[in-house]
């Protein structure tokens, strides 16, 4: 990167209203600590719980996301968009963690190299409530529940990335600083991530193929 | 079906991360392919189901409960974290990097004594080495004098030889 390109950057990570809180953070400000974490609680707790399925602990390592930041406010210098930096740290937190469970196998991580796996037969669900219910009247609460048994058929950084794609709009080349990837290899996770997510769905969204016409 | 490399494309296009001439080639196959069509007609609705996911919200009094922890954390400023460090943090210094600085220390140190104790004890076996030889030595150091007269061994044993000085063999003069 060349310096006149760095400097341009550097000026546009400081016009970040994040980074300008960070900065007051820095110079050991507690309010503008507290509005930091105000604005970003119910963005990482989200992250968390998907990544998770456990709101409790969702909120502890949040907690503990904030904490870091805390402590590194002496060292802090603004080299990306203040929401970039704490989602690198949530992603290291959350990649821990989720190594840590999957050594004592409280939570069955079963995600191949595709991230794929199989769910229940859509047209099984849909004969469970009736016969003569089309599958695309399954209600909201059945829907979130196949789609969050989708989302969890993804590997771990496909369901990051992807998570963050979807509710944080990040750009790839965010996704990328805050998972520590190339922007290719977000481009790649993100891919398989939306493939397998349309496979997993998609009978949901045309119907069972037994399902009668209407 | 598109290829991998398609579908990386289209969905790139649908997150609005294309170069424009790549999004206008995407754009002209959506026009003419129907098969295209379909496929980003079916990763869109697949992708805004997520939003049926329920939106996960901080409890009463997180953040300050967080504020609380931080101040706690500052009046104990060696609070030891459960959770690996982050690499992107420049850690601050803590407990266990003290023990470790001072145990350093103490090998150090140990190892200094040891290696000065060993080489005390290596001159002092050297320096009494000398002396030992003075010792084994002491009845040649004490007739000296009588040998540097004497001159040489050989001559020594040529008087032997000779007989001179043999008196045991010699019979008494009258």
């Amino acid at each position: 990167m060349s310096s006149a390109t760095h400097q341009i950057d550097q000026i546009a990570w400081l016009r970040d209203p994040d980074v300008q809180r960070m900065l007051r953070v820095r110079d050991d400000d507690e309010a503008a600590f507290g509005e930091l974490v105000e604005a970003y609680q119910n963005r990482l707790i989200g992250i968390f719980t998907h990544v998770l399925h456990d709101s409790s602990a969702a909120e502890d390592l949040a907690q503990e996301a904030f904490l870091r930041v805390y402590r590194a406010r002496h060292r802090y210098q603004p080299t990306a968009k203040f929401a970039t930096w704490l989602f690198r740290i949530a992603n290291n937190l959350a990649t821990n963690r989720l190594r840590s469970l999957s050594r004592r196998k409280e939570v069955s991580m079963k995600g191949s190299d595709s991230g794929q796996q199989s769910l229940p037969n859509p047209a099984q669900l849909a004969a469970e409530k009736s016969a003569l219910m089309p599958t695309r009247q399954l209600d909201n609460q059945e829907m979130r529940e196949v789609v969050r048994q989708s989302l969890d058929t993804l590997n771990d950084r496909q369901r990051i990335a992807l998570l963050l794609n979807k509710f944080e709009h990040m750009s790839y080349a965010d996704i990328a600083a805050s998972m520590d990837l190339s922007v290719q290899a977000v481009k790649s996770l993100l891919t398989r991530a939306r493939e397998n997510l349309r496979l997993q769905l998609e009978p949901y969204l045309t119907g069972s193929p037994e399902r009668g016409s209407n | 079906m598109s290829s991998d490399k398609e579908k990386e494309e289209l969905i790139a296009y649908l997150d609005g991360e294309l170069p424009d001439e790549s999004a206008l080639r995407v754009e002209k196959s959506l026009v003419d392919d129907a098969a295209v069509r379909s496929d980003v007609e079916q990763m869109t609705k697949t992708f805004d189901l997520l939003d049926l996911l329920p939106v996960s919200k901080a409890s009463d009094g997180f953040a300050e409960k967080t504020l609380t922890a931080i101040r706690t954390q500052q009046s104990v400023p060696n609070t030891k974290n459960t959770e690996k460090p982050s690499p992107v943090e420049k850690f601050q210094p803590d407990v266990s990097r003290y023990a470790i600085a001072w145990g350093i220390r103490v090998v150090a140190f140990l190892g200094l004594m040891f290696v000065a104790t060993a080489g005390f004890n290596g001159a002092f076996k050297q320096s009494s080495k000398p002396i030992d030889e003075l010792l084994t030595e002491f009845p040649v150091i004490q007739r000296l004098d009588e040998y540097q007269e004497i001159g040489d061994v050989e001559f020594l044993k040529t008087l032997s030889e000779s007989g001179l000085f043999d008196e045991r063999d010699k019979a008494p003069q009258d």
